[in-house]
């Protein structure tokens, strides 16, 4: 199992589409984590934005960074957050819900035990 | 019987024009310490808004607590979405309470109301988050090639026939 984190537009970048409103009351979390970010405008500003955030969360697997045209985004219309599931012919396995609500690790490591027991008995029944 | 004579008061017109070419030069500096006592408004409240300090420290230049779009270094689209009342400045006010949470799908020309209306510039974030799109399950993934924070790329495709891949999009905030 290959796991790849993608970096796409930010979720709450306060120029942006949804801005974590910071009147005092914080919403999503940014704040609690002193976090006031302006969208990044090249694509070097993503790739620090996008390592600051693999150190901050110790992402142990590679973190791709999107385009500023965010392509990849758009083709799998995964902001602001979405687990993807593909399968090794190349299809989508699963699909997860848009987040934050739909953003369920629980969900899809149920999906990886059923791949891995899928796998580990195709294995099985090969011997 | 004496006869008490008033000293000689000029006329009021004599005396406008006796005095005139003093008062000449003096009105204009009068007449602006006036106008600028008029027009120095009040500091604008303070609002404990994160976000408007990063802003203001960055981009009031003149610390008037209203950033215009001259002094704005970025997009007209962003500062559009920042301007939430939109008066034609970014300032606290922008920062109130009650635009908490209020998604900022298109920042055109505003109709003058500063509630969040149903006409296309404001949409509620279900429709927003909620909108269809992407793969379904049993599709094919698209393909892509994008490089990783060290600037290693790393193709899609390259996985195809040897390991399943889990895709994780997301963001810092």
């Amino acid at each position: 199992m290959q796991f790849l984190g993608v970096y796409i537009r930010e979720a709450h970048a306060i120029d942006g589409i949804l801005p974590e409103r910071q009147s005092g009351t914080w919403l999503m979390g940014t704040g609690e984590r002193g976090l006031t970010i302006e969208t990044p405008l090249s694509i070097e500003e993503r790739r620090d934005l996008a390592r600051r955030c693999a150190l901050e969360m110790e992402l142990g697997f590679p973190f791709l960074v999107d385009d500023l045209g965010d392509a990849v985004e758009a083709a799998y219309a995964a902001w602001p957050e979405r687990l993807y599931l593909v399968d090794v012919d190349g299809t989508v396995v699963y699909k997860g819900e848009k987040g934050p609500d739909g953003f369920s690790p629980d969900e899809f490591e149920g999906v990886l035990d059923e791949l891995v027991s899928f796998y580990a008995g195709t294995l099985g029944a090969a011997r | 019987m004496n006869e008490m004579i008033p000293p000689e008061q000029p006329e009021h017109g004599d005396w406008l024009a006796v005095h005139w070419w003093r008062m000449r030069g003096a009105l204009p500096l009068s007449a602006l310490v006036l106008v600028s006592a008029c027009a120095s408004t009040p500091p604008p409240p303070e609002v404990d808004s994160p976000s408007w300090k990063f802003l203001s420290a960055r981009y009031d230049a003149n610390h008037d607590g209203r950033i215009v779009r001259a002094e704005y270094l970025r997009s007209s689209d962003a500062f559009g979405r920042l301007d939430a009342d939109g008066d034609g400045a970014i300032s606290g006010a922008d920062f109130d309470p009650r635009w908490d949470g209020v998604p900022r799908i298109e920042a055109v020309a505003r109709s003058g109301t500063s509630e969040p209306a149903k006409n296309g510039r404001w949409i509620g974030f279900d429709d927003f988050v909620h909108g269809e799109g992407g793969p379904g399950e049993g599709d094919p993934a698209p393909l892509f090639r994008l490089a990783t924070t060290d600037g290693e790329w790393i193709e899609l495709a390259g996985f195809r026939g040897k390991k399943p891949v889990a895709l994780v999009f997301g963001s810092y905030t």
